[in-house]
């Protein structure tokens, strides 16, 4: 039987590794993605991975009750990540190719609409890459938000708590980054190589 | 751009998400509804967030899952194998790596050049209680050697291992005074107080102490003796060096000085009170001619060599 969020946190702190196991079953995806589109490259995840699950398991009891536990976490993974970034930018450490790991997301995801037709598929693979890129390409506090915000649809508080700043600077940023995007997109927003796909609403 | 523009478009983001309170919601929408301007800015923004759709998101590697909980179980494990001082609190564990830092700055150093095992070291600390040995021995050294060099040690050691001749002669002195009528009576001459014989010149911090001097200047072993000489001997040229190599000497001669009119056997005894190597007479050749050139040149009268010797060898 799946235990519940609160019986996992009451097991941890116990001690038990098998709640930590089910902690990493259920927000171990969300955890890399996370990572990787904070940092950009599998290595640098799978070290925010480490350090944030360790933290978890060995941390707990510092775990208030006051915030969901799924909030709590998400603290640490973008932490951990943009502590992270933080230190390569400041020993000017370049970290893997951005574009290889766009590469490797695409072959991930492979071809597996089969209704579309393959020029379809050609242009819808074109957008993907388009916005994919746009996004990466967006300075790491903008596309936190961007993320936190468009992908993982955490509210305004919630991410104002995450990265511990006020929602006015969540809401500005968010703001810039949409911006930011619409100039990067241009040509998709402006309507000359519109998707026949339907937006989102 | 009117300002009423450029403050409705401040709020656009926030009307996608349907953030804003129903004044301002109103507010826009009437806005939006009379101005082709910002009309396209929203609809600008708006088309970009549904562009956000076809965003790829980052997929872990097969196996990714499994291959990561064995890692972490790993980790787990070795962090519960370490030994107690390590584990504990979290602001013990804190403590420690704050240790771990200042212990390993180079390895923090390298940490660029030698990433997963300067990662491992870092985080395991295997070798703390390595360094941390180190770092007391070293500690220890230093904190020995600061205290040999200071004063009050150099005063306890030679108290109490390396007794110099300087400080042992007033003590000979005490305790073999045999003759003190001839002590007494030199002080008298000499207008020194009574009872502190010889001490004067030979021990100059510790009659200082007693006299209640200021201090006089100190150079140990080298000026008592010619000090001693100074005045009541007349020391020939080049043998004020015997005096400061062997002041037993020079204080034997002052005590033998003519103005006291010593007889033989006083001399000797005095020769005997006062040398703190009344030994070395005998062994060393070149000590033994030496002080019997000095004793030869502080004119004693009625005393030869062979009595000399024969008196010291008492």
């Amino acid at each position: 039987m799946e235990r519940t969020e609160a019986l996992l946190v009451a097991d941890l702190l116990e001690g038990d590794t098998t709640a930590l196991a089910s902690i990493v079953e259920k927000y171990g995806k969300m955890a890399y993605r996370l990572a990787v589109q904070i940092t950009k490259n599998h290595e640098d995840a799978n070290d925010v991975m480490q350090e944030t699950f360790l933290k978890v398991y060995e941390s707990i009891d510092s775990f208030r009750k006051e915030s969901a536990f799924e909030t709590w976490l998400y603290r640490i993974i973008v932490n951990e990540a943009l502590n992270l970034v933080k230190r390569r930018e400041r020993h000017h450490e370049s970290s893997l190719s951005d574009e290889s790991e766009i590469v490797h997301r695409f072959n991930l995801q492979g071809n597996n609409d089969y209704r579309e037709s393959p020029h379809a598929d050609v242009e819808k693979k074109e957008l993907q890459r388009w916005v994919t890129q746009a996004v990466d390409s967006l300075p790491t506090k903008h596309r936190t938000v961007v993320i936190l915000h468009e992908f993982e649809g955490l509210t305004h508080p919630q991410i104002a708590t995450i990265l511990n700043c006020s929602e006015g600077t969540v809401r500005s940023r968010l703001h810039y980054a949409r911006r930011k995007l619409r100039d990067l997109l241009r040509p998709y927003v402006d309507g000359v190589n519109r998707p026949r796909e339907k937006e989102r609403d | 751009m009117k300002s009423k523009c450029r403050s409705i478009q401040e709020y656009l983001s926030d009307y996608i998400d349907r953030g804003l309170s129903d004044r301002q919601n109103v507010m826009v929408k009437n806005h939006l509804r009379r101005c082709s301007t910002c009309r396209g800015e929203f609809e600008s923004l708006r088309r970009t967030t549904g562009l956000l759709n076809y965003y790829v998101e980052p997929e872990p590697p097969k196996g990714y899952h499994g291959r990561f909980w064995r890692e972490l179980q790993f980790t787990i494990e070795q962090t519960e194998s370490q030994p107690m001082w390590w584990t504990g609190t979290a602001l013990w564990r804190s403590v420690c790596r704050t240790g771990q830092g200042l212990f390993y700055p180079a390895a923090y150093f390298c940490r660029s050049l030698l990433d997963t095992p300067c990662q491992w070291l870092l985080r395991w600390g295997r070798m703390v209680p390595i360094y941390s040995f180190i770092f007391m021995i070293m500690s220890g050294i230093f904190v020995v050697r600061q205290f040999m060099e200071s004063p009050e040690a150099n005063r306890r050691m030679g108290a109490s291992q390396f007794r110099s001749p300087l400080e042992e002669y007033p003590i000979r002195l005490m305790h073999a005074q045999e003759n003190r009528e001839l002590v007494t009576k030199r002080e008298k001459v000499l207008g020194l107080p009574q009872g502190l014989s010889g001490q004067e010149h030979h021990a100059p911090q510790k009659v200082n102490h007693q006299l209640g001097m200021a201090e006089l200047p100190n150079q140990g072993w080298r000026n008592y003796g010619r000090s001693a000489l100074d005045g009541t001997i007349e020391t020939p040229r080049g043998h004020t060096d015997d005096g400061d190599m062997f002041p037993e000497l020079a204080a034997s001669a002052q005590l033998a000085a003519p103005n006291l009119a010593l007889t033989t056997r006083e001399f000797s005894g005095a020769v005997a009170i006062n040398s703190p190597f009344p030994d070395k007479f005998e062994r060393e050749g070149r000590q033994s001619n030496s002080s019997l050139l000095v004793l030869k040149h502080v004119a004693v009268r009625d005393l030869s060599l062979t009595e000399v010797y024969d008196s010291v060898k008492l």
